[in-house]
């Protein structure tokens, strides 16, 4: 062989040897053809290479003397031990830079992807921001030249904590301060977003002044196989530990605060006994698994009462029934050194849940909402990008790190973190938000999902300015092309569409959802409920418009997109979507249409989200609504008063949804004759609109006109005047000149005059309230013929029959269609066709 | 032998670790005279103390030497690595020498088997020690060279020296890429020419 020939040789090796061996076959086949004798060279190396993997890797001496050695600027100084994960070796920086002893902790390279490693850069700016003294600080990591992935940590001089506990003979008592230490490490940890996921004794050490130190936090993420090809639990089983390891784990599920919370469980069950949790027979890992999946804790004697429940509850199989928070835990340990009763004893989960709505009310309840149903969003996308091979990899990735940051911040946004220095879901959000400019750059797909997550979350809390500019970098991050890109993009759209919605820049939302909607058409199937999202979007734009000729076939396409899938059909999503339909129809005046689907929409939200979720107020308040202008006042009222109910439990007395109760339940009252109970309710209503809204907000205007119309019922037109002027002023800002509520109001204002026996001023706007009226309204719209009844009552007064009685033929058969036949009102505007009367004056 | 004579050496070694960073003419080979006896005396230690041990730890002698030979507060990192580059020359015939002669004490002569990593186990895993018969891997190295002799160094450095990649392929002024592509064709040459281990 010559030099030249070996060059040759080497060359093809080396395009070879990176290759799978399929591809190496094929290659070579080629090759055969081209120069047969340099494929048997190159055959025969790849064959002498794969029959020893280990062949002069390691040098002369042996591995385990690595002493001396640099690995990044980590100059090896002594070999500590040899973890799960690979050797660990005391080191200290080379250049002096840095002068504290670290460990280096090599990792085995079959446990890295090239996947994981990018996660590894992604999470390792976020762990390095933890500094607690309980925390053993991640400070470096990479890959050092011979390929071998390696982390640096804060060395700590210690004893495991199963060791310290045992030697020095620790008492119950010192035992359980000392795993508060620990619980307090865990907390500080999990309010920075960040779970450790291999909670065990060995990763527990205990210096010899007795403090506690965590390491490796947040490393087991870094080793968590993302959904990967074959294997992927299995490997996950082999790098964590499996004695320790929750279920969710075990099966490979998202892993969230609660599954620390159960391996701190595991670890105190051991710190308290000597013993694990569970007996198994020969201490296989599968049968760890299996164990953390199927058995009972055991019985431990020397647990009875409050630690057994306070263990029985970190170690519950669903991490939902666990403690929702590292903080409760110790509270209830704190609760049990002090003697006081354990939550754990008394509580369910209900219980506290209960606590907590009534404590927070709105807010958190519309943040868990948004991020529960995000979270099963994003897990339906994930089952569905499964499906599609080639794009997997990168995307279920994107959608694993989205939900795993999710969960986490559902977990840090629990109710149960109400003392102290504990963070508001807005707090939370905002640390959601800035970790993910922060740590997520490298990770665009993730960042982008991410911060139209939040920017979504951040608008439904009511947080509009926060909400933008996160949703609008989301969609400059989603410039890529292709339908991944394309449906990215979309999404952005889609949100940014509805928080304009939400700000009323109507026009900028249509476009934007057209556009989403553009896109998701060219890419999903005719039935993908994000298909359904974004007509039902633009339908309610239009509604807003008041276009309802436009707004009804979009809602109407959404919900017949979703029809086929029985699990969006039963979602709150689609009995939203019922109630938006019911609205429109209302609008139009057809109410019998609307009261079907109110109730329709209203039996579906009852059974996906429970009969006291908040949501269910909505079509409940809307269905008495229309059960009122049906003329069934008597119906309606029981559901106002349950949506009343509802609201002050769950959004709060000072929730703009109260005044919205509020209103109802008094227009129903009125319709009942009951003015006097009424007015008290509008005059309340107003203030809640007043205080939560502003004072010029429209929605201030509908209790004001509602009681003064009350008051006009009442025979005090006086007392009601001033408050139809304001309303109409309200309504003229906000809408203009051409609009229903606008055009209402200008009715009422001439129903008031009437009523103080200027008849002129009222004539002119009655007029007027008719002319805006026909402009804003469908022909055959209820309002359209209250505006025609009231002129046609007041020309009558006028004497002025003839046009009197062609305004009463106009208004009958819109009063023929929209009320059932034999209603009063319609029989009352028959006699007056008949013959006009005029009404009797109210009492000077 | 005085403390004196120890630092007069460990100068010496690292002056001329110093003059080879400044790329100076010679400076390795007076290296390699340096660096070999020193090497050979810890090797000979090392065998005695071991009583009827016939495996050395070479990785752990050429640090043992440069502990010894190099004064740690006068060199940088770069240094080390050209320290090792030239211990590792310096082991090959120290464990080559070694072989060969434990090779002539043999009944029947024949190879000697120099354990690879003994130490490198894990703990309560049994763990398939790997042999490399020396003077066959000298004599396939020797080949090595004349087909390649950047490729056949680079395995010295990192066979006998211990240097990682990193290391090697500063020490030979290539990229890391290089460095680790060269050294996989070189093994599989290598491994072909030992034949089936």
């Amino acid at each position: 062989m010559t030099p030249e020939r070996w060059r040759e040789i080497r060359a093809a090796f080396d395009r070879l040897a990176p290759l799978s061996q399929a591809e190496r076959d094929s290659h070579l086949a080629a090759l055969e053809v081209a120069d047969a004798e340099l494929a048997r060279e190159a055959r025969s190396l790849l064959a002498a290479e794969a029959r020893d993997a280990q062949f002069l890797r390691t040098p002369a001496g042996g591995a385990a003397d690595r002493r001396g050695e640099l690995v990044g600027p980590w100059e090896l100084l002594s070999p500590l031990g040899e973890g799960g994960m690979g050797e660990v070796f005391l080191a200290r920086r080379a250049d002096a830079s840095f002068d504290k002893l670290v460990a280096v902790k090599f990792v085995h390279a079959e446990l890295l992807s090239p996947l994981l490693r990018e996660r590894f850069l992604a999470e390792r700016q976020a762990l390095a921001a933890l500094e607690h003294p309980g925390i053993a600080r991640l400070l470096d990591g990479g890959e050092s030249a011979g390929g071998e992935p390696y982390l640096v940590l804060e060395y700590v001089e210690g004893r495991s904590l199963l060791d310290f506990a045992t030697e020095r003979n620790l008492s119950r008592r010192e035992r359980l301060s000392l795993f508060l230490q620990i619980l307090a490490a865990v907390a500080h940890a999990h309010s920075h977003l960040i779970v450790h996921r291999d909670i065990k004794p060995s990763n527990i050490l205990v210096t010899e002044r007795g403090e506690a130190k965590l390491l490796d936090f947040g490393v087991a993420k870094i080793l968590t196989p993302v959904d990967g090809p074959e294997g992927a639990t299995r490997t996950s089983l082999r790098a964590l530990t499996p004695e320790y390891a929750s279920p969710e784990q075990v099966l490979g599920g998202a892993t969230t605060t609660a599954t620390d919370v159960y391996s701190l469980g595991v670890v105190l069950f051991e710190l308290l006994t000597g013993r694990r949790p569970y007996r198994v027979p020969t201490g296989a890992p599968e049968e760890w698994a299996e164990a953390a999946l199927h058995q009972e804790v055991a019985r431990a004697p020397e647990l009875r009462g409050d630690l057994d429940a306070i263990l029985g509850k970190a170690l519950r199989k669903s991490p939902q029934e666990r403690y929702a928070t590292v903080d409760a835990f110790a509270d209830d340990l704190r609760h049990h050194l002090d003697g006081r009763p354990v939550a754990a004893r008394r509580g369910s989960l209900a219980y506290r849940a209960t606590k907590f709505i009534g404590r927070h009310r709105g807010a958190l309840v519309a943040t868990v909402l948004a991020v529960a149903l995000l979270v099963t969003t994003i897990a339906v996308a994930a089952v569905r990008m499964r499906a599609e091979r080639d794009r997997a990899a990168a995307e279920a990735e994107t959608a694993r790190s989205v939900a795993e940051f999710l969960a986490s911040l559902f977990q840090n946004a629990d109710p149960a973190r109400t003392r102290g220095a504990r963070l508001t879901a807005r707090e939370i959000l905002e640390q959601g938000a800035k970790r993910i400019e922060r740590d997520l750059a490298a990770q665009p797909m993730v960042q982008a999902k991410l911060l139209s997550v939040l920017g979504a979350v951040h608008r439904d809390l009511g947080l509009l300015e926060a909400a933008r500019p996160l949703l609008e970098k989301s969609l400059a991050l989603r410039a890529g092309g292709g339908a991944a890109g394309d449906l990215a993009r979309a999404e952005s759209l889609y949100e940014l569409g509805v928080l304009e919605r939400t700000e009323g820049d109507l026009e900028s939302a249509q476009r934007r959802l057209e556009s989403a909607l553009t896109l998701r058409e060219q890419h999903l199937p005719p039935d993908h409920p994000d298909l359904a999202r974004a007509f039902s979007a633009l339908g309610s734009i239009f509604r807003m418009t008041g276009d309802l000729q436009r707004a009804r076939p979009l809602t109407e396409r959404a919900l017949a997109t979703v029809r086929r899938s029985e699990s969006v059909r039963a979602s709150s999503e689609t009995g939203r979507w019922l109630n938006l339909l019911g609205l429109i129809h209302q609008d139009a005046g057809e109410y019998e249409l609307a009261r079907a689907a109110f109730a329709e929409s209203l039996e579906i939200i009852e059974r996906s989200d429970g009969a006291d979720s908040p949501l269910v107020a909505i079509p409940l308040d809307n269905l008495g609504q229309v059960l009122r202008q049906l003329g069934r006042p008597l119906e309606a009222l029981p559901h106002h008063q349950r949506a009343r109910d509802l609201v002050e439990r769950t959004w709060g007395v000072e929730h703009m949804q109260f005044g919205t109760a509020l209103n109802s339940l008094g227009t129903t009252l009125v319709a009942l004759e009951r003015q006097g109970e009424a007015l008290a309710l509008y005059e309340r209503a107003a203030g809640v609109y007043a205080a939560a809204l502003g004072a010029d907000h429209p929605a201030v205007a509908w209790p004001l006109r509602n009681a003064a119309e009350a008051l006009l019922t009442l025979g005090r037109p006086e007392e009601a005047l001033p408050l139809f002027e304001r309303a109409l002023a309200i309504r003229q800002a906000a809408y203009g000149a051409t609009h229903p509520d606008t055009a209402q109001s200008l009715t009422d204002l001439g129903l008031g005059h009437a009523a103080l026996g200027r008849l002129e001023l009222a004539e002119r706007w009655l007029r007027e309230g008719l002319t805006q009226s026909r402009a804003a309204l469908e022909p055959a719209n209820l309002g359209l013929a209250e505006a025609q009844i009231f002129l046609a009552d007041l020309l009558v007064r006028l004497q002025q029959n003839e046009e009197a009685r062609a305004l009463y033929a106009e208004a009958l058969p819109i009063l023929r269609a929209a009320y059932a036949a034999g209603d009063p009102r319609i029989a009352a505007v028959e006699r007056q066709l008949a013959a006009p009367t005029p009404p009797t004056l109210p009492p000077p | 032998m005085n403390a004196g004579g120890g630092d007069s050496r460990r100068s010496s070694v690292t002056t001329a670790l110093a003059e080879w960073g400044r790329g100076e003419a010679g400076a390795a080979d007076r290296l390699l005279e340096l660096i070999y006896p020193e090497l050979h005396r810890i090797a000979e230690r090392q065998m005695r103390r071991e009583r009827g041990g016939h495996t050395l730890q070479p990785t752990a002698l050429v640090h043992e030497a440069y502990l010894k030979l190099v004064d740690q507060a006068h060199v940088d990192w770069r240094n080390r690595a050209h320290f090792l580059g030239v211990a590792a020359q310096a082991m090959r015939r120290l464990l080559v020498d070694h072989a060969r002669g434990r090779a002539r004490d043999k009944r029947g002569g024949g190879a000697t088997l120099v354990e690879l990593d003994s130490a490198s186990g894990e703990a309560g895993l049994a763990v398939q020690t790997r042999c490399v018969d020396l003077l066959a891997l000298d004599q396939a190295l020797e080949r090595l060279t004349t087909l390649d002799a950047a490729q056949a160094r680079l395995v010295e450095l990192r066979f006998f020296g211990g240097l990682s990649v990193e290391e090697a392929a500063l020490t030979l002024g290539v990229s890391t890429a290089t460095a680790g592509r060269d050294f996989r064709s070189a093994r599989a040459f290598l491994a072909r020419e030992l034949g089936a281990p």
